[in-house]
């Protein structure tokens, strides 16, 4: 198993070289391997699997146009990760500022703790506001700090704690753990 | 501890960030509070859940093809852009090379005839195609800055803008100097001068390849 892990690596290392040379081959290589995660990402993050489509292609775009600024420092999918969430965030905060001048109502969310509306978790996560499913997903389910969720999303350490705390909330009072 | 302080801090219990005694302390309530011992059983399960949701889904399509045609078209773009840049250097080199060979030509006397003539005739006719095919690049190029002018980075355009410049200015000194002093016997050198300015226009392909878009 460690020496798949290794080859995998080292297979990885490889198509990054190749990528940043310019070798669209290597950078599919890179695709195939890591878009199932990015996309996973991108889904639970926007609960709707048409715009995780649309980012999951726009978080690779970017990482193709940015190639030239990872430096292997970190793993090619936590930089990866980070361009989704990025571009996620992009979104996210594109979305708060136009709720915010629209006033529109909020996101529909699960406030309720009847049983007859307990759900598994993924569809309750996907209920949740669109800001605590964003800091609970980050968090908990993708294992960021609050300094760096706070980063990616333009928010506060302070809010993306309470997001936290909200959600988990919410989640515990619909979810049949 | 009261059961409302040991609630509020489950979260930073079960994230590992309470400080000093009092994980101790949340602990021991836990241990003989139910009541309290029940919501963080509920908060422990939920964790676990989140962690152990899978990291992989699959999309309804293969993305792979429209993430290869953005790629491309990207690509595209850099392309055009830096061949209507080497368009132009290689316009302007073409010029100073014709300058330099007519400048090389020897005087001729009108008992010559015009068949003696005819190469620095034909020199000026490529110089004269050179600069058609240089003012259109430019205008192409021009063209498409303005109808898009997000599609370049600032730098891109201000090497493309200071490129172009040059170009400029090596036309109207090759210009100047066929024209008013043919046979200056200093013009070679002039022009060798130009020359090396010209060469460095090339440096727009090393400026578009590292624009980052």
């Amino acid at each position: 198993m460690a020496a798949f892990a290794r080859d995998e690596a080292l297979d990885e290392a490889s198509l990054v070289s190749a990528a940043r040379l310019g070798c669209v081959s290597s950078f599919e290589g890179l695709y195939r391997l890591h878009s199932g995660r990015v996309y996973a990402l991108c889904l639970r993050l926007t609960a709707d699997a048409g715009l995780a489509e649309e980012l999951t292609q726009e978080t690779f775009v970017r990482a193709w146009r940015g190639l030239k600024s990872f430096r292997g420092e970190s793993a090619f999918g936590s930089w990866l990760f980070r361009v989704a969430t990025n571009a996620v965030g992009n979104r996210y905060r594109a979305e708060l500022r136009r709720a915010a001048r629209e006033k529109s109502a909020p996101a529909p969310c699960v406030e309720r703790s009847d049983p007859a509306l307990r759900m598994d978790l993924e569809t309750a996560i996907a209920a949740l506001p669109p800001g605590a499913r964003a800091v609970f997903v980050l968090h908990d389910v993708e294992g960021y700090g609050h300094a760096e969720i706070a980063a990616q999303l333009g928010i506060a350490a302070g809010t993306s704690k309470a997001q936290l705390h909200h959600a988990r909330r919410l989640l515990r009072e619909t979810v049949q753990l | 501890m009261k059961c409302e302080t040991t609630l509020s801090m489950l979260d930073d219990y079960f994230d590992n960030r309470l400080t000093g005694n009092e994980p101790a302390q949340v602990a021991r309530h836990l241990a003989g509070c139910p009541k309290c011992a029940r919501e963080a059983d509920s908060l422990r399960a939920l964790l676990r859940a989140a962690r152990e949701l899978p990291h992989d889904a699959a999309p309804s399509r293969d993305l792979w093809p429209e993430v290869r045609d953005k790629i491309d078209r990207g690509g595209r773009a850099r392309l055009r852009a830096w061949r209507w840049g080497a368009a132009m250097a290689a316009a302007a080199l073409l010029l100073i090379a014709a300058g330099v060979l007519v400048a090389r030509e020897p005087r001729r006397t009108p008992d010559q005839g015009v068949a003696a003539h005819l190469p620095a005739a034909g020199l000026m006719l490529e110089v004269r195609k050179a600069e058609a095919e240089y003012e259109r690049a430019r205008g192409e190029l021009l063209a498409v800055m303005d109808r898009a002018p997000g599609a370049l980075s600032a730098e891109t355009r201000l090497v493309i803008e200071e490129n172009m410049a040059l170009i400029d200015g090596a036309i109207r000194e090759i210009r100047s100097s066929l024209e008013n002093d043919p046979e200056n016997v200093g013009l070679f050198d002039m022009l060798v001068a130009e020359q090396g300015r010209a060469l460095r226009l090339l440096g727009l392909k090393e400026a578009l390849a590292s624009d980052t878009w």
